[in-house]
């Protein structure tokens, strides 16, 4: 007959995996990320350049767009990063650009990734003649090469500004996410705690919103990653060769002007490598980041406890 | 078959005497070094397999049995490593040896045969192709030669050579077990481990393999290492068989000796676990509890926790030795020291 | 290692109660399921399941015991209303549930028959507390099982932890799938399903993936729930050992048919289809000592994409007939507790249509 002594739990009891931080109690991810090398340098230097966006104007007085020195001013005390063709302060311009390159990047790739999560998650679920409806959809849209595509909506649209930029880029781009999202929808679909859920008579909805969904969390925050790294970048490569707005101040339209008077020829280095590296650095931390949550996740798939054969 | 010159034809190089053992396992350690810590997976394992003797391994998950089968052909990975003991094989020393050494020891002495065909065999490749390369990788022979010899190994395992080319997932899934089994038997070994080889595979599929291997090994002269959870199947095709807890061999004796009177509180409790389609309709209790953490195993015996005739104090500090209780039958409980020292 | 040996579960007790006219609590009639595989170009058509019936009885196991490819996790979905029968029936409290549609209907069947899988890796989502699998059907069948408030269903949830023996029910509760063992997580599945209080309980391979010591452990919970709660069982395994063990009846599939039914004891000791004594004569069994008459046997499971119009079992046959290869044996009634679908029997009992 049944054994009335309750199930040992010595083996199951083992808490948290990795230690605390002192004595706050952070979730186990929170943990795990800001254990994680390679994620915490990203998140210390994608914060440290939203801190600068945030408070440009109290890091530096010197408006960007004012007229303050002597044209192409080599880097000096009064200004970091010297003047451009316009003496115009490229510190500020820097600093100051780095609120619509960023905010519009995160914009725009966040949208992307909603619109990847409708798409790929309801023909991942749904499956039959929607998902071949929609994949057909995501299809034409992946085989759309983004960014000549873009150049050529915005050059026709004439020099739009970083929110038309920003549609045009999210409703072209959408196609790769959803198409890893759906196939990771389409796994779990399959999985046999779905099919325990449908058992239980739970409705198509609630499977989708709290079986489904938090399963693809890890998926859905890196391609999240991906996406605004792209749309940065996008948006830099737009607005350096011109089609962006000229006239507000971005990181990429910095490198725009830099370009357009001479900055290699007249040996102006100041005007374009500062942008330069703030832009490499932000995709490299969106990178370390990705890295980071790739090797917190993978390992903890890969830890079974027993039980199996 | 063909002339003796052809170098599967010549004899076994490694043992003589049947009355020496084969392979000697002497306190062997494996650890895992995890995150977490570090995890002893085999802890001071010692055993030997006779020529042309099958030796069953039976544990349940967790217990050491694959790691050691990993141990002893030498294909442990990082973070496995093994941290102390001797492996023999046939007077030479398995762990002495490099990477070199090691592949051309392989397959030509020891071979693995392991639970999912699926992960012996390429995919993209033909059977008689995986054949062939395993044979040229070891042997200096022509295309032609090793292919001869792979039909020959294909009807040997019961498998119509007409199929040699064709690719895994045209066969059935016993079939494909055949085919890994071929494979392992490509070089003539003396020795072939075998781990849950028929695990994934239908009861009948299963029966007909075994008796193929038991068939094999008659015909071919080679033991067997046995790895497997299913104590019945031991039972009945294992000439000893090696009970292992907790990455220790607790108990190691003649089959039906062990069937019959199983020493260990382990053992007999693991009996018990094994619905019968003969006998009496029993009430089975299995054992309660899980097997331990091995980053922070029991002290004392590991398996105190979960033994219902422990001996309070004893059983929780002393570690059982493994002790010839009967000839031939050694099992590790103080339960029996007792007995013994009477 | 003898305990108290346990007179089997009396096939008269099956007989008595069709003698008293107990109803079964769910009825499979004459299941059919086909799969449907390839494009317009090459359709093939997989024959999973074909005319299965059988009956479950309140209080009583039924083991449906197959390998690979016989059909009987197919039937088990199915019966779980995941699959749509290509046709057949099922009944419950002899009312064809295939025949009501909507939510209230769907619903309603799913407070009466729940299920247990085979993996207990997969079955419970990685992302959920142990509680919240407890409290979903709480929250779903509240107005079934008379639980109402967050008070009484945090109550309910201790309530059934305890009644799998996962103690203390604080610390369990509040446990994620991976901290748990394989059998914890299956006592856990068997707790989320007797949440909604069923009549029914399919279990799938619920022992297969665990390890050999904890399995005896669930086998034994689900036979006391069955005692106390006289829930039925619709046992599916590979494994005719633990059937035996189990199980009140057993019923043997081969490529996709049901080919012989009978109480356990009597099938064990007795079987008639051929394909039940290849089954029982591979099983490995120390305790057997000499076997008798082992049945040899070539061959594999034909694949269910292409199976002839005969018994599926003809080509590997020993008794083999010339009228086997022609058309798929009726089913013979044996007794009132067995019954075989096999030519060799054909004129031993009333040939009947329905197995009852």
């Amino acid at each position: 007959m049944e054994q009335s002594q309750s199930v040992s739990t010595t083996t199951a009891t083992r808490g948290t995996r990795t230690p605390r931080l002192s004595a706050i109690q952070l979730p186990d991810w929170l943990n795990s990320i800001l254990h994680n090398r390679k994620a915490s340098i990203g998140i210390i230097i994608l914060l440290f350049f939203v801190l600068v966006a945030l408070f440009a104007g109290q890091i530096t007085s010197i408006e960007p767009t004012k007229r303050v020195g002597r044209p192409h001013e080599a880097p000096s005390a009064e200004h970091i990063f010297g003047t451009t063709r316009d003496g115009k302060d490229v510190f500020s311009q820097v600093v100051h650009g780095a609120r619509i390159t960023l905010f519009v990047g995160f914009l725009t790739g966040t949208n992307l990734i909603l619109i990847a999560i409708i798409m790929g998650l309801t023909a991942g679920y749904v499956g039959g003649v929607v998902d071949e409806i929609l994949s057909l959809i995501t299809n034409v849209f992946l085989i759309l090469p983004a960014i000549p595509l873009v150049i050529v909506v915005a050059g026709w649209l004439d020099r739009p500004g970083p929110g038309t930029v920003m549609l045009v880029l999210t409703a072209i781009s959408w196609a790769w996410g959803a198409r890893v999202l759906r196939s990771q929808a389409l796994t779990l679909r399959n999985s046999e705690f779905v099919a325990a859920a449908k058992v239980m008579g739970e409705p198509t909805w609630r499977i989708i919103i709290f079986e489904i969904l938090p399963n693809m969390v890890s998926l859905v925050v890196s391609s999240w990653i991906g996406a605004v790294q792209f749309a940065i970048l996008a948006l830099v490569t737009l607005e350096f060769i011109g089609l962006g707005d000229v006239n507000i101040v971005t990181w990429g339209t910095i490198l725009f002007w830099a370009q357009n008077n001479q900055a290699l020829l007249t040996g102006a280095w100041w005007t374009f490598v500062p942008p330069g590296v703030c832009i490499a650095l932000i995709g490299l931390s969106l990178t370390l980041i990705n890295y980071g949550i790739d090797e917190i996740t993978n390992p903890r798939l890969q830890k079974h406890e027993g039980g199996a054969k | 078959m063909t002339t003796t010159t052809q170098p599967w034809a010549v004899g076994r190089t490694l043992v003589r005497d049947v009355t020496e053992p084969l392979l000697t396992v002497r306190d062997l350690e494996v650890e895992y070094r995890t995150r977490r810590g570090v995890v002893r997976a085999v802890d001071h394992v010692s055993f030997d397999v006779y020529p042309n003797e099958v030796l069953g391994l039976a544990g349940e998950s967790g217990c050491g049995k694959s790691t050691i089968a990993h141990a002893v052909t030498r294909i442990l990975k990082p973070p496995a490593y093994i941290t102390g003991g001797k492996i023999m094989l046939g007077g030479v020393d398995v762990l002495a040896m490099n990477e070199e050494n090691l592949r051309g020891f392989r397959w030509e002495h020891l071979a693995i045969v392991f639970q999912s065909a699926m992960n012996a065999l390429n995919p993209v490749i033909t059977i008689g192709e995986q054949i062939v390369d395993a044979i040229q990788a070891h042997m200096n022979v022509t295309r032609r030669e090793a292919r001869q010899r792979a039909l020959e190994l294909l009807e040997t395992v019961g498998i119509d050579p007409k199929r040699i080319d064709s690719y895994p997932h045209q066969l059935s899934g016993g079939m494909r077990q055949r085919a890994v089994i071929a494979i392992a038997l490509a070089l003539n070994p003396e020795l072939i481990i075998m781990d849950e080889p028929t695990t994934a595979l239908d009861v009948v599929v299963q029966k007909q393999i075994i008796e193929e291997i038991q068939q094999l090994k008659r015909q071919f002269g080679f033991s067997i290492i046995f790895i497997t959870h299913d104590l019945s199947l031991l039972v009945e095709m294992s000439d000893r068989i090696a009970i292992m807890y907790a990455g220790e061999i607790v108990e190691i004796a003649p089959s039906r000796q062990l069937f019959e009177s199983p020493q260990h509180p382990y053992t007999q409790r693991l009996m018990n676990s094994f619905p019968s389609i003969s006998g009496a309709r029993q009430t089975l209790k299995g054992i309660p509890g899980a097997p331990p953490d091995l980053s922070d195993p029991p002290p004392g015996c590991r398996f105190h926790p979960r033994c219902d005739v422990a001996i309070a104090g004893r059983c929780q500090e002393v570690h059982p030795a493994l002790r010839e209780v009967k000839p031939g039958h050694w099992a590790a409980c103080h339960l029996l020291d007792q007995e013994v020292s009477k | 290692m003898t305990t108290t040996a346990q007179q089997p579960e009396s096939e008269t007790a099956l007989g008595s109660q069709q003698q008293n006219g107990l109803l079964p609590v769910l009825e499979a009639r004459n299941l059919t399921k086909h799969f449907y595989t390839g494009n317009a170009l090459s359709r093939r058509v997989v024959k999973a399941v074909q005319e299965a019936s059988f009956k479950l009885y309140r209080g009583r196991v039924t083991a449906l015991v197959g390998e690979s490819g016989s059909g009987k996790s197919t039937i088990v979905r199915m019966l779980a209303r995941l699959y749509e029968p290509t046709s057949g029936e099922i009944l419950f409290d002899g009312k064809n549930v295939l025949q009501e549609r909507g939510r209230m209907a769907s619903l309603l069947y799913r407070s009466r028959v729940q299920m247990i899988f085979q993996d207990p890796f997969s079955s419970l989502n990685p992302v959920h507390k142990v509680k919240y699998n407890l409290e979903r059907p709480l929250r779903l069948y509240g107005f079934h099982v008379g639980v109402r408030g967050k008070q009484a269903i945090q109550e309910q949830i201790g309530e059934l932890l305890r009644r799998v023996s996962l103690t203390p029910v604080e610390e369990f509760a509040n446990k994620y799938p991976h901290q748990l063992s394989g059998g914890q997580r299956q006592r856990v599945a068997i707790a989320r399903a007797l949440a909604v209080q069923p009549e029914v309980i399919l279990a799938d391979e619920p022992i297969s993936m665990l390890d050999v010591s904890i399995r005896m452990g669930i086998l034994n919970l689900m036979a006391r729930l069955r005692d106390e709660q006289g829930i039925a069982f619709l046992y599916v395994t590979h494994d005719i050992a633990s059937a035996r063990y189990f199980s009140d009846e057993i019923l043997v599939m081969y490529a996709g048919h049901i080919v012989e039914g009978a109480g356990s004891e009597e099938l064990i000791q007795n079987p008639k289809h051929p394909y039940t004594q290849l089954l029982l004569s591979a099983v490995p069994d120390p305790a057997r000592g000499l076997r008798t008459a082992d049945v040899e046997v070539e061959g594999e499971i034909p694949s269910l994409a292409a199976l002839g119009a005969g018994c599926p079992f003809a080509p590997r046959c020993p008794h083999v007939m010339e009228k086997c290869h022609a058309a798929m044996p009726p089913i013979t009634k044996l007794s009132d507790t067995r019954w075989t679908r096999c030519y060799l029997y054909e004129n031993d009992g009333a040939a009947s249509k329905a197995a009852s």
